[in-house]
């Protein structure tokens, strides 16, 4: 069987061109590649699922003893991570959906208008997201205790989404640019109101895009560490990594849980990833019907 | 409904698309804007639908004015260059978008038309389908029911048979002119395609770089050009023009000079109006099937002139009519003739042309010399 695959890969791959020295080592750095890349996840899961003895050994081993899934457990009832995840659902919701409101409407501007201007307007849009996310700390900190924000999924949504706003509008723009300019006035001539137009069939015909900048989105705002772990404090407002971060029983970090609660972490994600990869595959299927 | 441009101009940047644009289209009208591409037809269109505004002038539909209303508040209806279905709806609910849109009449009422439309166009059995799974010619026909069914006041239409193959185009030419002439609506065409414009048109309004060369009916701008372009563009195979040539008179008659040696003596009317002009050089221009042949050696009838020897260079047989280019020293000429006649590629043939249908231009105006 394994000879069957090795042939089947060999013939997508290399399509019978190179000689067999080269096709081996190209697939020796491949497997490397993939394993170094691989290598710190497995180790993750591996330690989530060890009891606390081989844990906290000076001899780790590759493969676990014996299997033990207490930490996916406690970390429910001791750490309340539900709550955690919750917060994350929410900010990260709560932005995506700004940034695809917003977005649409400032692509739509920006990719289908005739406005002078509209370069320098885009690169200035795009300049503020290049600054640093440090140099916006200060004058964040300061507004949000002033206006007693801190600690509220506001005061991560709000960043977030004008932090990421830039890039969401640049990738709603080139898919809103595909979509050809006799539709948006056969839809005009055919009684909608510009913003009818958009609503109508530019968003409808870009869904794809929509629903791949949505994903992007919410993966980024999902992961976004630096301004979560500076404005939030205490569970009400803690997502998901900076709890990660922040588990403590008494005066030691509880390892077993830090790593049940990472792996929890990425299944969210690796669910967007799922879906994401059915949305490139379904926006394909209508590129070639269009 | 009757439409009035008046002092139309658009600009994109420095790019003037339409200057000046005047024309008034009567209630029941079907005018063709004819062109080149890229000379402001589409444009002036767009003015019409409301998709551009004007940087000046006036619009009025009906008798209101309309120059700055969006689309959606003009009764126009329009078909686009491309064919611009939505992808995402049915054929259904793509001839019914703008009565959707529009919230005037009730379900029923709205399937009612758009069944009816459709059947108009023969899609009926085809509105349940998919954009995509139509052919060209019935795609072509769903966005004209999308177009008829809001039963517009005014129908604009931007080179709608551009993407269709030669014999859906004589078709759908012919349906147009029909359901203008069944529906009574104006109707606005805009095309590049001279033949469609001659063959549908009530009027024809010639464009060249955003400007109007010539309105007139189709018989007016064949046989009555205003100038060398209309002259020039009007009719397939095009006229046979000859620009800046020189002329001596001679016993009191004008013998224009083509090339080296190919001389045309022209009769008194054309020597008068020569004359009057006061111009050195002229352009003279004959359509192919005004050219003919004379045996060598006879002299041509009273309505014909001139009698040059040229070669046969070239024979295009079409059935109804046969094409042939002649050729002298590098001038070229096309005539047009009956399948009766016999020709052979090289042979050197004798041809005149009927004195009737010649025209003479302004070399420096490239206006005609009335």
């Amino acid at each position: 069987m394994w000879k069957r695959i090795w042939n089947q890969t060999k013939d997508l791959i290399f399509k019978g061109d190179h000689s067999r020295l080269y096709q081996i080592v190209f697939m020796l750095l491949v497997v490397i590649f993939v394993l170094q890349a691989l290598f710190p996840i497995y180790w993750l899961f591996i330690s989530s699922i060890k009891p606390i003895s081989e844990l906290y050994d000076r001899d780790q081993a590759l493969i676990p003893g014996s299997v033990n899934f207490s930490g996916y457990m406690n970390i429910w009832t001791f750490m309340d991570f539900s709550k955690n995840l919750l917060n994350s659902f929410i900010i990260s919701g709560f932005a995506t959906i700004i940034i695809l409101f917003i977005g649409s409407l400032a692509g739509y501007v920006l990719g289908r208008t005739k406005i002078k201007g509209k370069t320098a307007i885009m690169v200035l849009i795009l300049a503020l997201s290049m600054f640093p996310q440090v140099s916006f700390l200060l004058p964040l900190f300061e507004a949000f205790s002033r206006y007693q924000l801190l600690d509220t999924h506001i005061a991560m949504i709000l960043p977030d989404s004008a932090y990421l706003l830039p890039v969401g509008v640049l990738a709603l723009r080139a898919f809103y640019s595909q979509i050809p300019q006799d539709l948006e006035r056969a839809a005009r001539v055919n009684g909608c109101t510009r913003l009818g137009a958009l609503w109508r069939v530019i968003i409808p015909l870009s869904m794809p895009g929509f629903v791949s900048v949505g994903l992007m989105m919410f993966t980024l705002v999902y992961n976004e560490f630096f301004f979560a772990n500076l404005f939030s404090m205490t569970k009400a407002s803690q997502p998901a990594p900076v709890a990660v971060l922040r588990f403590e029983l008494g005066y030691y970090q509880p390892w077993d849980l830090v790593t049940a609660a990472s792996i929890v972490c990425m299944i969210p994600i690796l669910l967007v990833m799922i879906l994401a990869h059915k949305q490139v595959l379904k926006g394909l299927m209508m590129r070639g019907a269009v | 409904m009757e439409i009035k441009l008046e002092g139309i101009t658009k600009k994109y940047g420095k790019v003037i698309a339409v200057e000046d644009f005047n024309l008034g289209v009567e209630d029941g009208e079907l005018v063709v804007f004819l062109g080149p591409s890229g000379c402001g037809k589409s444009t002036t269109l767009y003015c019409i639908a409301g998709l551009e505004h004007p940087d000046q002038g006036k619009v009025s539909i009906g008798k209101k004015d309309v120059t700055l209303l969006p689309p959606k508040d003009r009764n126009v209806a329009m078909v686009l260059q491309s064919i611009a279905l939505f992808p995402h709806l049915s054929i259904e609910e793509n001839i019914s978008f703008g009565l959707r849109m529009r919230k005037q009449c009730s379900k029923d009422e709205i399937f009612r038309r758009v069944r009816k439309v459709a059947s108009l166009l023969q899609i009926e059995s085809l509105v349940l389908r998919m954009p995509h799974e139509l052919s060209g010619g019935q795609q072509q026909r769903a966005t004209i029911a999308r177009a008829l069914v809001q039963d517009p006041a005014v129908f604009l239409m931007d080179e709608p048979f551009a993407n269709l193959d030669a014999r859906l185009k004589l078709t759908c030419q012919t349906e147009l002119r029909r359901l203008n002439q069944k529906l009574g609506m104006t109707i606005i065409h805009v095309t590049h395609d001279q033949g469609e414009a001659m063959s549908i048109a009530d009027r024809i309004v010639v464009m060249n770089e955003g400007r109007i060369e010539q309105i007139g009916t189709p018989m007016e701008v064949y046989f009555k050009p205003k100038n060398r372009l209309v002259a020039g563009f009007i009719g397939s195979p095009p006229m046979n023009i000859f620009d800046d040539c020189k002329f001596t008179v001679k016993e009191g008659r004008a013998v224009v000079t083509i090339g080296e040696d190919l001389e045309i003596p022209l009769p008194l009317r054309l020597t008068q109006k020569i004359q009057e002009s006061g111009l050195n050089s002229i352009t003279i221009a004959i359509r192919p099937e005004d050219v003919h042949l004379v045996e060598s050696g006879r002299k041509p009838s009273e309505e014909y002139i001139g009698s040059l020897k040229m070669t046969i260079e070239v024979i295009e047989d079409f059935g109804r009519e046969i094409e042939v280019y002649f050729d002298k020293n590098g001038k070229k000429l096309t005539g047009l003739f009956p399948p009766s006649e016999e020709f052979q590629v090289g042979n050197e043939v004798c041809v005149t042309f009927k004195e009737k249908n010649l025209y003479l231009f302004d070399s420096d105006t490239d206006e005609i010399l009335l």
